[in-house]
């Protein structure tokens, strides 16, 4: 069981809370630096990590776990860390909303939006410009055919201000020149909605069906980019790090559930009914009755009963269970 | 010993238990109109009791307390929006034993992703018997002898949690937490199997959940264990 680390960990005085920053933005940096000169990572040239950590201290002062405890609290340096340095690999500024930090238990972690991953795809080595996404109506006419890597793509498209008027959007999809080639991604609605479904909050459900077209548009990009991205070459640093980061907060596969099953068996196995027998002293020594305050209302004693106990119930010890 | 589920499911849990003499309410995850709905007699109320901060367990809070004295661990207490009578709360420890009307409470640590959540053991000096409450935990350290009465969580079983996995029905960080958060059936019985039951005379299954239990059979199967008669609360 994961035990909230808050309780051992004191405030930081405000000198400490600049010394903190200054060590973990100092070292953050030097890690791009070195990743720059490596030639393992390509920043843009108008991307400034210094502001991009500045504005990123700001935005984190105000970041809660669910709990409301502050995230710089919360979360373990290393963790912090991490979370700006994945930030700042994917060229993100949090300024943008090109993605949100969240806080999951101690760690602290970089969550890209949907601008932020449109905004590294355009870095991505072979990429000219964002990708461009279109809905399709009932109505339309469509052309679909194959690109020269098989993947599907829409050659002609034809559509009508009356069909738009209608709105009934009974698909997408997203193109874009990659290395030469125009790659594609197109959806059906039914497949889009069925990728929705993947939400793991409902309440963020409702965006999808007031805004349904923009959505549906959104959907189809992300299909579109995390295809390039998952097949690009392995020593493209920034890629990895996308798909990584993606994995790590959507990708609950089976197997992730059979191992938190496992730990939580294990757990079970050695701790479970195992520890000291705790009995109740029938008079005790210590721990009085907390004596209530002159402003509380009186305390009844012994205290009536409440209404749905009738009497001759209370006297036989385990009454007839009131919902049987 | 009077036990009444008021409500009991993810949505909203909240148990009255009265002796005759006081009676106390467990949890408070339920607003206080349908508390009072009930037939709860609020000032009556000896205390409140809760396990851990999560809404389905402490929503009224902020309500009930205008009423009654609420004791909880300090970590769940820090969690809680009391207002102005967070003076009527009183912070209590795992294994240190309390009083509440005429009950002798003692507190013991449980496994849940709460701040501090704790189960309770409670012995009315009034019937002299003991009540065993323990729910949002996905096994129990403690041992316990001569309890007589258990309101215990049976949140979901394994096969069917699989089952609705992979029908999509259940989202997969859901499943992930659930093992490391609720109790699960098996090991309710393994739980119910190695408890001293000399003195059990009635089993309550608390906190089913929706569409991951099947009330029936996990009835059924308890029933099998303890050997006396065993009761789901009410949702």
């Amino acid at each position: 069981m994961q035990k909230p680390v808050q309780a051992q960990q004191k405030p930081l005085q405000p000198q400490k809370v600049f010394e903190f920053e200054k060590n973990i933005s100092d070292s953050v940096q030097n890690r791009i630096t070195e990743l720059a000169q490596d030639r393992r990572l390509v920043l843009p040239p108008n991307y400034s990590v210094g502001n991009a950590l500045a504005s990123a201290w700001l935005i984190l002062q105000n970041v809660k776990d669910r709990n409301g405890q502050p995230a710089l609290k919360v979360c373990t340096p290393q963790s912090i860390a991490n979370a700006l340095l994945d930030m700042a690999i994917m060229g993100h500024n949090p300024a943008k909303k090109h993605g949100y930090f969240i806080v999951y238990g101690d760690q602290l972690t970089w969550f890209p939006s949907y601008f932020g991953k449109c905004a590294s795809l355009k870095r991505i080595d072979g990429i000219e410009h964002e990708p461009v996404a279109t809905l399709i109506y009932d109505g339309d006419e469509i052309v679909l055919e194959h690109n020269e890597l098989g993947e599907e793509i829409i050659i002609e498209h034809k559509t009508s201000w009356q069909n738009k008027l209608k709105g009934d959007i009974v698909g997408a999809y997203a193109t874009v020149d990659f290395k030469g080639v125009k790659r594609s991604a197109v959806m059906s609605m039914k497949e889009i909605k069925e990728a929705w479904t993947k939400n793991p909050s409902p309440a963020n459900r409702r965006d999808h069906t007031e805004f349904t077209g923009e959505f549906a548009k959104r959907t189809v990009i992300n299909r579109l980019v995390k295809m390039i991205l998952q097949t690009s070459n392995d020593d493209d640093l920034l890629a990895e790090t996308i798909v990584q980061n993606e994995d790590q907060h959507w990708d609950f596969t089976d197997a992730q559930i059979v191992s938190e099953e496992n730990k939580a068996k294990r757990e079970i196995a050695t701790n479970a009914n195992a520890g000291k027998i705790i009995d109740v002293t029938p008079e005790p020594t210590s721990a009085p009755e907390p004596k209530p305050t002159p402003e509380a209302k009186p305390q009844p004693e012994p205290t009536p009963e409440p209404a749905p106990a009738p009497k001759t119930e209370q006297q036989t010890l385990i009454p007839k269970s009131p919902w049987e | 010993m009077l036990v009444k589920a008021l409500a009991s499911s993810s949505a909203g849990n909240c148990y009255l238990i009265s002796d005759g003499s006081s009676s106390l309410l467990l949890e408070c995850g339920i607003p206080l109109k349908d508390i009072r709905r009930k037939g709860v007699d609020l000032l009556g109320l000896s205390g409140c009791l809760i396990s851990h901060e999560h809404k389905d367990h402490s929503k009224a809070a902020g309500d009930v307390v205008k009423y009654t004295h609420i004791y909880a661990s300090a970590g769940t207490l820090q969690h809680l929006d009391l207002g102005p009578y967070s003076y009527r709360s009183t912070a209590i420890m795992s294994g240190k034993q309390f009083k509440v009307g005429s009950y002798e409470v003692v507190p013991f640590e449980l496994q849940h992703d709460a701040d501090e959540p704790l189960g309770f053991l409670i012995y009315s000096r009034e019937v002299q018997k003991k009540l065993l409450f323990a729910t949002d935990t996905f096994y129990i350290h403690n041992q316990f002898t001569g309890v007589n009465i258990v309101i215990v969580e049976c949140n979901f079983d394994s096969a069917l949690l699989k089952k609705a996995v992979d029908d999509d029905a259940v989202p997969r960080p859901y499943a992930k937490r659930l093992w490391g958060s609720h109790f699960e059936i098996s090991n309710v019985k393994e739980f119910l199997r190695q408890m001293d039951k000399s003195r059990l005379e009635a089993v309550y299954l608390a906190h089913l959940s929706d569409g991951l239990s099947d009330a029936k059979r996990f009835r059924k199967e308890i029933m099998e264990v303890v050997g006396v008669p065993v009761y789901v609360c009410d949702k």
